[in-house]
């Protein structure tokens, strides 16, 4: 699952990233990164960005970009779903 | 000696830079670059330093323009200030890091010290130090606390001497750092949901419409404020004994007069009606359409160093992609809306070509400045809210429309929006207001010369007769597609150089509330003025120049014609 598929106010961990290097030294500048836990604080309607909370720190990322960031969550929360 | 400061966007940096810099303060693009940098001068005991503000970046990894300036500068620079924000150290480490890797002597800066006691964060900074290998020195940027010891320390900086475990990545050696000298409350910032609302799906959407209408409520009272009572009184008391006095030595009359001085109204002369250079020309732009410009500024440079433009980028953000920009370029088209020169040149920041065109193209056709609402408000403002309504209405589907079909037609990446929220801040007024005067000199700078330039070019064409020329080769135009009558186009093509001479010559023609809405469209939809024209040239290079003209004077003859037919159906 993306970014996208994760619920608001959901956590999850970042498991990989698509896309060429560029994009992965952006999002890494801003603590977006393999292994890191993240939650989603929000998103808009018609693809809009998503709002994300990386250490308590929130980064907006636009939709398409959001889409490229693979996501798991850990069991326990799997199953509140 | 040249000081560089760094450090992440939104740490203060720039309300740092003025308590260092006295008011000297210049604005240079870096060479072969569109990116900005500040340059001031800093007293030290013994010494004089220059000191340069940075693109604010997040690594050094250059992954935009603005990162790879910084690069290049730091390679320039002697000694490096970074300033971090001490109640998020943890994210600004990562760039500290790179710094220290990259060898140059550096001064760290903990700015909103003040802060992070409050929100209880404690610090070693000892150790700090020590790890670290250069000195720490805490500020509050906002107060002005700290900034004597930096000042003063500003000679032990020297090169850090930290090295990362081998084999970690450099956030696993952030995180080692953060362990052994910090210990952070887990507690949220008191505005975080505030914050959150305002990027919520349906309240962050009313929050920006709350604060548009009252940033707009604000300009248009305190604007006018300005206008009515102090521009205005010192335009009368001022200046008026002095064109007096110019009109009298050249006789009150002659073409010279009329073009210096314009038309004697019953023997006097009329700031608004006597269309001279030195009267209205000057007049209408500094005293009318100054103020609401000045003070548009002061509430979008506000609304921009409190924290709240990521937030209204992030709710825009869907609509900006139809038209083939993020969100974020929601800035110069704001800016614009004051003065389109000040905004065509924040179009800038914009990364890819295609992007700064569609900036620039939809600036100049959609987004009308102080000036032209200044003077659609005087054609339609009498004749009640109805013919404005339509107006915005109008240029706002043309931007939704022109936008489109250029993201279409336009080849370039889709360009994706991603950027830290920052926590909202109070601004420091003092950073506030040089960006006010920044922005405000963009208008005076750049166009005001233009737009004297264009009245004096008015005027002596118009008592050569060359106008009346011009407008009756295009009346054909304006009258079957547009349905206005024949001398209207004298009206719309002085338009382009002098909106008050095109407002003067508009209203005693007696039009209909159809043909003064669709006067009022047309010369919002083209060339603000030749301010605009000269920067466009200036920005994005002849072809797009040419480009945009052509895409310019279509969208005048299709809305103009479609308006006037549409309007004429429904028998407005």
């Amino acid at each position: 699952m993306t970014l996208l598929d994760l619920e608001t106010k959901q956590s999850g961990r970042v498991v990989s990233i698509e896309g060429g290097r560029a994009l992965s030294h952006r999002l890494d500048s801003l603590g977006i990164r393999e292994g890191v836990s993240i939650s989603k604080i929000g998103s808009q309607f018609f693809r809009g960005p998503v709002i994300v909370s990386v250490n308590g720190h929130h980064t907006a990322l636009g939709w398409g970009i959001a889409s490229r960031v693979n996501v798991s969550v850990s069991d326990t929360n799997k199953q509140t779903l | 000696m040249r000081i560089l400061l760094t450090g992440n966007p939104n740490v203060g940096k720039s309300a740092l830079f003025s308590r260092l810099t006295g008011t000297h303060v210049v604005v240079s693009n870096y060479s072969g670059t569109t990116v900005e940098y500040t340059k001031g001068s800093l007293l030290l005991p013994d010494s004089k330093a220059e000191i340069f503000d940075t693109p604010g970046t997040f690594s050094l990894n250059p992954s935009n323009k603005a990162e790879e300036v910084t690069q290049r500068m730091l390679d320039e620079g002697d000694l490096i200030i970074n300033v971090v924000d001490a109640t998020r150290l943890d994210r600004s480490l990562y760039l500290t890091l790179q710094l220290i890797e990259a060898g140059k002597p550096m001064i760290l800066v903990l700015n909103m010290w003040d802060e992070a006691l409050k929100e209880n964060h404690t610090l070693q900074l000892q150790e700090l130090e020590k790890l670290l290998g250069i000195p720490v020195v805490t500020t509050c940027a906002l107060t002005g606390e700290g900034i004597p010891e930096l000042k003063s320390r500003l000679q032990e900086a020297r090169s850090g001497t930290f090295t990362g475990k081998p084999g970690t990545t450099l956030w696993e050696q952030v995180e080692e750092v953060i362990k052994k000298v910090s210990t952070s409350p887990k507690k949220e910032h008191p505005l975080s949901l505030f914050s959150e609302w305002s990027v919520h799906p349906i309240l962050g959407p009313v929050i920006a419409l709350f604060v548009l209408f009252l940033s707009f409520a604000f300009v248009a009272l305190f604007g006018d404020w300005l206008h009515e009572e102090i521009l205005d009184e010192m335009f009368d008391t001022l200046w008026l004994p002095v064109v007096t006095g110019i009109s009298d030595l050249m006789g009150n009359g002659g073409i010279l007069h009329d073009v210096i001085i314009g038309n004697l109204i019953d023997g006097e002369i009329d700031f608004e009606e006597s269309f001279g250079l030195l009267t209205t020309g000057l007049f209408i732009p500094i005293a009318v359409v100054l103020p609401f410009i000045f003070t548009f500024y002061v509430a979008l440079s506000i609304l921009e160093d409190v924290g709240y433009l990521p937030r209204l980028g992030v709710v825009i953000d869907s609509i900006m992609h139809q038209l083939g920009l993020h969100g974020l370029s929601i800035v110069p088209l704001m800016i614009g809306i004051g003065c389109n020169v000040p905004g065509v040149m924040a179009g800038r920041v914009l990364e890819t070509k295609k992007e700064r065109f569609i900036a620039g193209t939809l600036i100049t056709i959609a987004v009308p400045c102080m000036a032209q609402q200044a003077m659609v408000i005087g054609l339609l403002g009498k004749a009640g809210i109805t013919g404005l309504f339509i107006v915005y209405a109008t240029l706002f589907v043309v931007l939704l429309v022109v936008g489109a079909i250029m993201n279409k037609f336009l080849s370039g990446e889709r360009p994706e929006m991603l950027i830290d929220l920052p926590p909202y801040r109070l601004p420091y007024w003092k950073s506030t207001i040089k960006k006010l005067y920044m922005r405000t000199r963009g208008f005076i700078v750049h166009a005001l010369p233009y737009v004297l330039l264009g009245v004096l070019i008015v005027n002596i064409f118009y008592t050569m007769g060359i106008i009346d020329a011009i407008s009756s080769f295009f009346s054909p135009v304006i009258t079957t597609l547009f349905g206005l009558p024949g001398e209207a186009g004298a009206a719309l093509i002085a338009g382009f150089l002098r909106k008050d001479v095109a407002v003067g010559m508009l209203a005693p023609m007696g039009l209909d509330l159809s043909q003064l809405i669709v006067a009022s469209v047309v010369l919002m939809v083209y060339f603000p003025c030749i301010a605009t024209f000269v920067i466009l040239f200036k920005e994005l290079g002849w072809r797009e120049l040419l480009l945009l003209t052509g895409i310019m004077l279509l969208i005048v003859v299709v809305t103009g014609t479609g308006l006037n037919l549409l309007l004429n159906a429904i028998s407005l």
